[in-house]
């Protein structure tokens, strides 16, 4: 089980998302310009940038978190600060924290928290596929562009982002497809992540998360992940 | 080599999808290719039963190689840099003598533009893996970040022919001609350019 980033302490001024890969062009001629693309669909890369430490606990914090990656070698779960684009349901109540059994939260003020979104694969999908069927049981209209991510049994959390959403007439299944292709084959009824996509990343480099303290104002630091080529 | 109606249609168009795949014979059979994550490809003349290609997804120098017609015998170097735990583990756990001779394709597998397999890889060429090697250079800095490579010789079946073969009466050669034969097994006692006088009976 890897450990999450955490986001909701160490957050990002701006971050990037993207998919990289290798394309060589074979040069322009009169008559045909050929690009051959030889990356196999390419992998995440990600930079969370100027993460603002407002007090001592956010350098201990990113400290911590960096010994944990322990230079890249430990995956971390990486969540995308995607909650603009997130298709929410239209009726969707804001901050829902569910309380323990009797109505009391944490005593930090907290609750559970549980995914609002519903949406399940209809159908398997094999390996290396790059369209999948929902059912969409609760979700607001899809339009394309949307982050998902799906849990797999041994790649761990990996993160796809939607090309074109056909929705069936009547509105309960879709026809998605996505890049990159599916990194383990996904069954019938696997939950589809759309609240809070993340994926299974560990650092770039060795120094990828270093730190330079700042004494005045505060510190701002950057991290920069990959997607882990091993399983969770 | 024959290509698929797909496939042609893809080479003919502008932008092509195209990967690289590697297999090397040992037990279990190495499978990688050049792309991110796993993927399974059909049955070729190697795997009838199709096989899991492991995706290597760092940067993998597949080098120059050319068909050998009316040619000379050439050998490659497969490096793979970038190499971390587990590559690395596969390649000091003792695997240099078991990689020794064994079959080495290279081929490349065509992609559709969703990238999807869109037939079985076609293999290029085949060698005899020979040496497999690793690097380590040091670094200037502390900081910097290392990078290992690995290096597997190949040659093809005419690499090594103009090389003599075991052809000594010497104890080694002879193990290696037929292994357990006791044949050469007392030759090193005979000298060379010496004679042995004829023994005067009385």
């Amino acid at each position: 089980m890897a450990i999450e980033f955490p986001r909701r302490l160490l957050r990002e001024q701006n971050h990037d998302w993207n998919i990289v890969g290798n394309t060589a062009g074979a040069g322009q001629t009169a008559t045909a310009s050929v690009d051959v693309r030889s990356d196999g669909g390419g992998l995440w890369m990600a930079s969370l940038n100027s993460i603002r430490f407002l007090d001592a606990t956010d350098t201990r914090l990113w400290r911590a978190m960096r010994q944990i990656c322990n230079g890249g070698i430990t995956p971390l779960v990486v969540p995308r600060n995607d909650i603009a684009f997130v298709p929410w349901p239209s009726t969707v109540i804001d901050g829902v924290s569910v309380p323990h059994m009797d109505g009391a939260l944490f005593n930090d003020g907290a609750g559970y928290y549980q995914p609002i979104i519903d949406v399940k694969a209809l159908g398997a999908a094999a390996l290396r596929a790059t369209a999948m069927n929902w059912t969409l049981t609760y979700c607001g209209a899809l339009l394309g562009g949307e982050v998902f991510s799906i849990e797999h049994p041994t790649f761990g959390w990996r993160m796809y982002e939607v090309a074109t959403v056909v929705v069936a007439s009547g509105g309960a299944t879709a026809a998605v497809t996505f890049n990159p292709p599916l990194r383990e084959a996904v069954v019938d009824g696997t939950r589809i992540e759309l609240d809070r996509p993340r994926c299974l990343m560990k650092l770039a480099s060795p120094g990828a998360m270093d730190l330079n303290v700042t004494t005045w104002p505060f510190s701002l630091a950057s991290v920069k992940f990959v997607e882990s080529k091993y399983a969770a | 080599m024959i290509f698929n109606d797909a496939e042609i249609a893809v080479l003919q168009s502008d932008v092509q999808n195209i990967a690289a795949f590697f297999r090397l014979e040992t037990d279990p059979v190495v499978r990688l290719w050049l792309g991110f994550g796993n993927i399974f490809a059909t049955a070729t003349v190697l795997d009838p039963s199709g096989a899991e290609y492991a995706g290597f997804g760092e940067i993998v120098g597949l080098p120059e190689f050319t068909q050998m017609v009316n040619g000379a015998a050439e050998r490659v170097e497969f490096i793979l840099s970038g190499v971390d735990g587990p590559v690395l583990q596969v390649a000091a756990n003792n695997d240099a003598d078991s990689v020794k001779g064994r079959r080495v394709s290279v081929g490349i597998g065509i992609f559709g533009a969703d990238w999807q397999l869109l037939g079985a890889p076609h293999w290029m060429a085949n060698y005899r893996a020979d040496l497999l090697t690793i690097e380590r250079p040091p670094v200037a800095a502390p900081g910097d970040r290392i990078v290992g490579t690995i290096k597997l010789s190949c040659g093809t079946l005419l690499t090594s022919r103009r090389r003599p073969n075991f052809s000594y009466f010497s104890n080694q050669d002879q193990q290696a001609r037929s292994p357990g034969d006791n044949f050469c097994e007392f030759t090193p006692r005979y000298a060379n350019n010496f004679n042995k006088k004829w023994p005067t009976f009385p």
